[in-house]
């Protein structure tokens, strides 16, 4: 979907950007003999070339609104830059800009072309969500001419990303920033399908011709190992692309020369691979890895480098292998290749290996439990006596002292940079790299027994952690278990007031039935009564439940509501056979005694037979709330968090069914035997009292 | 006092269990009714006030029809009292809210006049102590004459009588006909369904011998028992004297 996104955005920006720069060129060409060129775009392209900027380190940036919130044509002279950002990185804006529906926010930054020294070009980049410009030296470029693509090292697509509501207000931006310069076909896409059953690799490639004339390329893809070994080719030859369109090159099953899923990482040869494309006039190349099948295979994470260090650490033996010293070594050595130095992991467990190859590499390994070293992520740890500079998590604030370098990465926060330069590759390469756990060392097996008891505690530490603490996942079930408690009690307690009204209707209409005094109001009441408990019960509930939503309520959204009202009629019909049970169960005596005193039905069902027709009734009830309890299992079609549900969403997460939902059934019957128990109990405290 | 008029009882359409009985039963005459099961006579009792819905015949009390179909049955039954077999206490209530509730709740009496009245008959029948307690905690006989004492707290003009000492064990039976010979000799309108030959030949004035829902033969205790006109009464008579 991203991708999709990207593409489409993409094609705006660069529409914009060629228009940007068709005016530019046209204006430059009456202003060549201009000594003045501050508002003139240099000609940045010469006959088929391509001009690369990287565009890291600071930036400045501000926030602009105007009353009518349309981007300027020219940047205006009162702009002042008073917000500096570090790229790549994570930052927050301001509050200012979050209470703002609508703001544009402007990055500024200066460079110059390797093929133009000395001569400096303003880019200006305003953004705001669903609209964007490009400003170079200061006007709005809209050129066919010129591609001009902001490129990162992620997936090779724009761009400094747009403003757009994270879910904590996060703005992005991404690995690094390439501003290319190209009028030939752009490589716009790389997208990249291991298969690591077999070994192949699809690549698909997105190109992008900006000219006025159609061009035609071929298309190379070579996949080469880390030392730079080719592994695998294809050649796509002629693949023509129209003047101003995309098109893409797709090219399945390259195979991996000498692949073995079990080798694919050992400490000698880790597992990176690069896709090189090339087409005439741009060359990109991404490193990728293999995932193991089955890794973690839930939509759950989001995030790749915290399942990978925290798995990886909570539970070796899940992996199904081990470190062996060496390996260990191997890996640090290269994970400081990259500058990184510090490991963060959860759960305290650690296999001693590691913390002692640490050690000796001076890799340090922070605990997130542990709270001395790690306080809560909202705030900034400072190390001031180790290697490394502080690692702001999530909050960033630049204004402040406090954090100077904001480092992590949303999906590789167990990793921080030694110092704000890294290369833009690093990160990726890491991220692939962290993909894949599934370490062998050829030939050599460290078989650490924990046991079969130690095997079962372990699992179920693991299990645990995932089911309930990983996001508070536990808070779910208590919902879960709320909703299930509240829609049973309050469909018990109103299908009672349902069940008495239409157990009384019943039961005074049987009892009129040979008297000479017909009450027409009353067989009308009865009547309905009959057809309502007829359709109740021939009906299931679910049905009734999905009629109650979609038809009855279908303008409403309050499920919950709806479904204690369609629980509510449906028990009401159960309990009225149940308070009608009750009633008839009562002596016809008491009623004969309660009549020949001359008092009316109405007295001696209230006060003579209700009263002891309670006993039969109250356990009765107890069961139907019982039943309830476990028939509310299904208001999750209507998408209620009841305690099934609870388990299903928990479930989808942590991609574990047994454990999740034994743990639901357990809890269901724990309410059940419960509450069974209870009912039993003051069943025979109620039957005691009868035996005066 | 209370009259029928051809009273016909049937069950289902098919049973007829009274067939056409016309008899008239006057102020202060206690009538006893007697005749083997299945006769019929329970069900004539329970017809004078209703609880059973005669077939088809009238019932009058006091002069008025009560099988009419506007009549407030429940006004009717406050003035009979009926004593049943099962004695039919409230088991929820003591025996003080078993007395006193119809006539608090038909609002005959105020809260004090009801427990006060409650009391007296309670003393009267020896139970005063037992006004808090529950009927599960007293014995038959006990029940029983709570069960009466129950109807007489209504005032009302005739006691309804349905084989009283029959759930009873045989050294109860005696307190409770003391009961009904007593009420008797007040002056109290009785109409009994009963066993108790013994009771019926001191206390009634009249004996009535129902078979097969029609009313055989009927006179003095003296007449019937002592001299039985019909084969059928002779046969009953002698089956149970």
């Amino acid at each position: 979907m991203n991708r999709l996104n990207e593409t489409n955005s993409l094609k705006k920006k660069v529409t914009l950007l060629l228009l940007c720069f068709t005016l530019l060129l046209g204006s430059f060409s009456s202003f060549v003999f201009a000594e003045e060129t501050a508002s003139t775009a240099p000609e940045f392209i010469i006959g088929n070339s391509r001009e690369e900027v990287v565009l890291n380190g600071e930036w400045d940036w501000t926030i602009f609104e105007s009353e009518d919130n349309i981007l300027p044509e020219i940047i205006p002279e009162n702009f002042t830059y008073d917000n500096k950002v570090f790229l790549p990185s994570y930052t927050e804006l301001s509050d200012d800009i979050k209470s703002k529906e609508l703001c544009y926010v402007f990055y500024n930054k200066t460079f110059s072309l390797a093929n133009r020294p000395g001569e400096s070009v303003i880019f200006d980049y305003g953004v705001s969500s669903g609209a964007y410009a490009v400003y170079v030296n200061n006007m709005k470029c809209d050129t066919q001419d010129i591609s001009v693509f902001l490129k990162t090292g992620v997936n090779n697509v724009t761009v400094v990303k747009e403003y757009r509501q994270e879910l904590n207000d996060k703005y992005h931006f991404t690995d690094s920033l390439k501003l290319v310069f190209s009028n030939t076909p752009v490589i716009t896409n790389v997208n990249i399908k291991t298969d690591v059953k077999s070994g192949t690799v699809a690549v698909d490639v997105a190109l992008y011709n900006s000219r006025e004339l159609a061009v035609k390329t071929d298309v190379s893809v070579q996949l080469t190992d880390g030392e730079n070994n080719v592994v695998g080719s294809y050649l796509v030859e002629d693949v023509d692309i129209l003047e101003g369109s995309n098109t893409s090159a797709n090219v399945t099953g390259i195979a991996i020369k000498d692949f073995s899923e079990k080798n694919l990482w050992s400490a000698a040869k880790p597992n990176v691979y690069y896709v090189v494309v090339t087409v005439s006039g741009d060359s990109v190349t991404i490193p990728f890895g293999f995932i193991p099948e089955n890794l973690f295979g839930s939509e759950g994470y989001e995030y790749g480098m915290d399942i990978i260090v925290s798995d990886f650490f909570a539970n070796p033996k899940n992996t199904g292998y081990t470190w062996s010293r060496d390996w260990v070594a191997a890996y640090f050595d290269y994970i400081k290749e990259f500058n990184w130095n510090v490991i963060t992991y959860r759960d305290g467990y650690l296999p001693k290996v590691w913390s002692e190859v640490a050690l000796e590499k001076g890799i340090l390994l922070v605990d997130k439990n542990n709270d001395e070293q790690w306080k809560t992520s909202q705030e900034v740890l400072w190390k001031k006596d180790s290697d490394f500079l502080a690692v702001c998590k999530e909050q960033l604030d630049v204004s402040k002292d406090v954090c100077l370098y904001p480092v992590i990465y949303k999906g590789i926060d167990g990793l921080f940079a030694k110092s704000p330069s890294f290369t833009d590759i690093s990160k990726i390469r890491l991220q692939n790299l962290f993909k894949t756990t599934n370490v062998i060392e050829p030939g050599v097996h460290e078989e650490k027994d924990e046991g079969f008891l130690g095997g079962i505690i372990s699992y179920f530490k693991e299990m645990i952690n995932k089911t309930f603490i990983k996001d508070n996942r536990y808070q779910l079930f208590l919902t879960g278990l709320g909703n299930t408690l509240l829609v049973a009690a309050a469909a018990t307690v109103f299908g009672v007031f349902i069940g008495i009204f239409v157990a009384v209707i019943k039961v005074a209409h049987a009892q009129n039935k040979y008297s000479k005094k017909k009450n027409p109001v009353l067989s009308v009441l009865n009547f309905i009564a009959e057809v309502y408990t007829a359709i109740i019960r021939g009906t299931p509930v679910v049905v009734q439940l999905l009629i109650t939503y979609n038809v009855i309520f279908v303008f409403s959204d309050e499920a919950v509501m709806i479904g204690i009202f369609a629980f509510s009629i449906n028990s009401g019909a159960y309990i009225s056979e149940i308070i009608r049970a009750g009633i008839n169960s009562v002596d016809r005596g008491q009623t004969e005694a309660g009549r020949s005193l001359g008092l009316s039905q109405f007295t001696t069902m209230k006060s003579i037979v209700l009263p002891q027709a309670l006993k039969n009734i109250l356990p009765a009830l107890g069961n139907e709330f019982i039943a309830l309890l476990k028939e509310t299992s299904v208001i999750g079609y209507l998408g209620v968090v009841d305690l099934t549900r609870a388990g299903e969403l928990v479930r989808s997460r942590t991609a574990d069914a047994f454990f999740t939902l034994i743990f639901v059934a357990i809890i269901y019957f724990i309410l059940v035997f419960g509450l069974s128990s209870l009912i039993k109990y003051f069943e025979r405290r109620l039957n005691k009292s009868d035996k005066h | 006092m209370i009259s029928t008029e051809n009273l016909v009882k049937s069950f289902d359409g098919k049973k007829i269990v009274l067939n056409g009985i016309s008899e008239k039963i006057e102020k202060k005459e206690k009538v006893v009714i007697i005749g083997p099961s299945g006769s019929g006579k329970s069900t004539f009792l329970r017809c004078l006030n209703l609880l059973e819905t005669p077939t088809s015949g009238k019932i009058f009390f006091k002069g008025e029809e009560i099988t009419a179909p506007k009549v407030d049955i429940n006004k009717i039954r406050t003035n009979m009292g009926m004593v049943f077999q099962h004695f039919n206490l409230f088991p929820h209530m003591t025996i003080l809210e078993n007395i006193s509730f119809a006539p608090i709740n038909l609002k005959l009496q105020t809260k004090e006049e009801a427990h006060e009245n409650a009391n007296r008959l309670l003393k009267r029948i020896g139970l005063a102590d037992k006004v808090n307690a529950y009927p599960g905690m007293i014995s038959g006989g006990q029940k029983q004459r709570v069960a009466i004492v129950r109807a007489l707290a209504m005032n009302p003009e005739v006691m309804l009588f349905d084989e009283p000492p029959r759930a009873l064990d045989p050294e109860m039976v005696g307190e409770v006909l003391s009961l009904m010979h007593e009420l008797a000799d007040e002056g109290m309108t009785m109409v009994v369904v009963t066993h108790e030959m013994g009771f019926a030949r001191e206390v009634a004035n009249r004996v009535m011998f129902i078979d097969e829902g029609k009313i055989i033969e009927q006179g003095s205790p003296e007449a019937i028992f002592g001299n039985p006109q019909h084969d059928r009464t002779k046969d009953f008579l002698s089956k149970v004297l």
